[in-house]
């Protein structure tokens, strides 16, 4: 399984890619609905509210979809991020291995297994993902609402009784935003968490790796005390005899 | 013969679990009031009275209280969770800090270990 996530974390310019990709498109489509926008509040508020409603249908369901899918934008630029570190905790643990693999098998010392964090990065930068992807679904399911909502002219909207279907739908829209937006942010802190925890691995591994290498010089130096103290010995022992 | 100096303990690689954890409640407080506060209000203001009760809804009145709470509640929820962000940002960047000083140290032991390497080799 690890190797399996080691191999797919070597995609990581994909994703990056695939998340500016997406942001450069969220920016066009943003400056198109801004172009709509402008030709929308041309109009006088009578003509706006009666007539063009489809118009005022767009733009409001394109507002509503946008800010996610930029999202999900910054989602596979900072999964990109994770996945890149994970190429360099291999690289390291690669490494490692590498210096180690020149040592006689038995006096080759153990390479410190990798921290619970670094196991759970991955699973950590897949959920932000999900929850980033989930919530462009349900801000694409509010856009249709919105499609639906507006295609109606503004007075009929405003004069919509308690339990009517047209407030149904502005309540959804409503209630639905409330937790949507902080629920991008928990997405992203997720995505965070991640990158956070990589980190964290990497610094792991740097201080054990180096903490090896001290402990390998430590014991060169004692054996080869110990071999001088011997040499002494034996000369010294040649001398008196 | 060079020694081996002890590494400075570095105080970024305590700090910083602070940071990641200030920024996870931040933003699960934030989650929380979105859905728990800000969600039941306005599914009550906006699903359960016409636009005219409501543009009616005098001081005092539940309507008014659901609509304040809808305008005030996100304007310092906002910054709340972006300082959420923010300290997640600090953390990472509190750990990237630590990193120089792990592979100064790195080199100084390597910097030992090769002498040795090529007295072992020369011999």
């Amino acid at each position: 399984m690890q190797k399996l996530i080691g191999k797919m974390a070597r995609m990581y310019p994909l994703f990056i890619l695939m998340g500016f990709m997406i942001v450069v498109t969220a920016f066009v489509v943003g400056y198109l609905n801004s172009q709509a926008a402008t030709a929308y509040f041309a109009e006088s508020k009578v003509i706006r509210e009666t007539t063009l409603m489809a118009q005022r249908a767009t733009i409001e369901s394109v507002g509503l979809w946008l800010p996610y899918f930029k999202f999900l934008g910054i989602g596979f630029i900072l999964s990109g991020i994770v996945m890149a570190l994970r190429v360099i905790i291999d690289a390291l643990k690669g490494a490692g291995n590498q210096v180690l693999a020149n040592l006689p098998e038995g006096k080759r010392p153990a390479l410190p297994a990798t921290p619970w964090y670094g196991l759970w990065m991955p699973a950590v930068m897949m959920l932000g993902l999900t929850v980033f992807i989930v919530a462009l679904i349900v801000s694409i399911d509010l856009a249709g609402i919105a499609q639906g909502l507006f295609a109606n002219p503004l007075p009929v909207i405003d004069a919509a009784g308690a339990g009517s279907a047209l407030l149904v739908q502005v309540q959804a829209i409503h209630s639905t935003l409330a937790w949507l937006i902080p629920l991008k942010f928990f997405a992203i802190s997720t995505e965070f968490l991640a990158i956070a925890m990589g980190l964290s691995t990497i610094i792991y591994i740097l201080s054990n790796q180096t903490k090896m290498i001290d402990e390998g010089i430590q014991l060169a130096r004692s054996l080869r005390q110990r071999q001088g103290k011997a040499n002494i010995e034996k000369k010294s022992e040649r001398v008196l005899a | 013969m060079a020694t081996i100096k002890e590494p400075k303990d570095a105080w970024q690689l305590r700090v910083y679990p602070l940071f990641t954890l200030l920024g996870w409640v931040l933003i699960t407080v934030s989650i929380i009031i979105g859905f728990f506060v800000l969600s039941s209000s306005a599914a009550s203001y906006w699903g359960e009275s016409a636009k005219a009760v409501r543009d009616a809804a005098e001081a005092g009145s539940s309507l008014l209280g659901q609509l304040n709470v809808l305008a005030v509640t996100p304007r310092w929820l906002e910054p709340l969770t972006f300082l959420g962000v923010a300290a997640f940002m600090v953390g990472i960047a509190l750990e990237f800090s630590s990193i120089p000083n792990l592979l100064n140290n790195r080199g100084h032991v390597m910097g030992v270990c090769f002498p040795l390497i090529v007295k072992q080799s020369g011999e």
